[in-house]
């Protein structure tokens, strides 16, 4: 049996958190929902149960504690909404990856996140683009590490599908 | 969260402020449940852990499924397949967590990055090392020389909390005996006193 990844999924009732966290299920990891509002996380859980059985979710409340047992942070929250969570998981993301998505164009979105999160490899997603995007333009990086981190996830994750999904 | 972490470097080295910030930022805070993996055998140690809270075991497992306890570590104590982090072959080992567990993560690239940026990290693990082998020698003369009640008895003397917080099958195990053997030899001893 291989080693399970935790992936802590920071907005998972949003429609690509939600999308996503059922793609990831059926892989080699651990999911950890978690959302501001902790709305629609028991829904989410019940739907990923009923699809993958074996899946390993659980839900946790506070965003801190999340990131802290994760070994990746997928944030799926505006990234208006980044900043107050950012400065709570800022001590324990350190040496992690953080995966943002980017639902809108945002300028710069990569130098801010690497300047908030200096020691954390930053990879950002533009789910913004149409399904036909390239991954080279879909993905931004901090660092070698974060890409190579990227590339093992996308082999698992199929982002056409799921941009197609959330755009039905 | 570095409080332990730092109190244990400190007794060995003395980091000043300006230093303690530089080494926070290679280590990867992580926290592991009870019965979780950190490494499974086959599979390369990508970090050396300090525990900060809760027990791991390392072990490995034999061609009769037998489990072999090799290291404990609670708090303020190191984890990890030394070999396998500093080579990057599979490991022979498993390391899992006893109790749910804080951990302070580092790897390879980044032990190595933090050596050059904080020499006095070097002199560290340098004292650590060395510690590490005599306790090795040790344990390794205890194995092959001592009887079983000897064995126990250097484990009261040595890590009298660790007896407290883990199972009888375990310390069984780590010492190379058999759990009703244990149970004996702790009878006789509560029976002599």
């Amino acid at each position: 049996m291989a080693l399970r990844q935790t992936i802590a999924i920071i907005g998972a009732s949003e429609q690509y958190g939600a999308a996503l966290a059922k793609a990831l299920s059926a892989g080699p990891y651990r999911l950890l929902l978690m959302d501001p509002s902790g709305n629609g996380l028991a829904q989410l859980q019940k739907a990923i149960a009923c699809e993958v059985p074996q899946a390993d979710v659980e839900q946790l409340t506070c965003c801190r504690e999340a990131s802290w047992e994760a070994d990746l942070i997928l944030f799926a929250l505006p990234f208006s909404e980044r900043n107050h969570l950012i400065n709570q998981m800022q001590e324990v993301v350190t040496r992690k990856t953080v995966v943002f998505i980017l639902e809108q164009p945002q300028e710069n979105a990569l130098n801010i996140l690497k300047q908030q999160l200096p020691y954390s490899g930053i990879i950002t997603i533009a789910m913004y683009l149409p399904a036909s995007a390239a991954d080279s333009e879909r993905l931004g990086f901090s660092d070698p590490e974060a890409r190579n981190t990227a590339t093992k996830l996308l082999q698992n994750i199929r982002f056409n599908e799921i941009i197609q999904s959330v755009n039905q | 969260m570095f409080d332990l972490f730092f109190t244990h470097i400190n007794q060995k080295v003395n980091l000043s402020e300006a230093e303690q910030q530089e080494v926070k930022t290679f280590f990867a805070p992580k926290k592991l449940r009870k019965r979780q993996y950190l490494l499974q055998e086959g599979e390369p140690c990508k970090y050396l852990v300090f525990v900060e809270k809760g027990v791991l075991r390392s072990y490995n497992v034999d061609s009769k499924g037998v489990e072999h306890i090799i290291h404990f570590a609670m708090e303020g104590w190191w984890m990890g397949d030394i070999y396998s982090f500093l080579s990057g072959d599979p490991s022979g080992y498993n390391i899992d967590a006893i109790e749910d567990a804080e951990l302070l993560m580092i790897t390879l690239d980044g032990f190595e990055q933090m050596m050059v940026k904080v020499p006095r990290m070097e002199r560290y693990f340098r004292i650590l090392f060395q510690n590490n082998i005599i306790s090795k020698e040790r344990r390794l003369i205890s194995s092959i020389s001592y009887t079983a009640e000897e064995k126990y008895l250097r484990l009261v003397e040595s890590s009298p909390e660790l007896l407290q917080r883990i199972p009888l099958n375990l310390v069984a195990s780590y010492l190379g005996i058999t759990p009703e053997t244990l149970s004996r030899i702790r009878k006789k001893l509560t029976q002599k006193k």
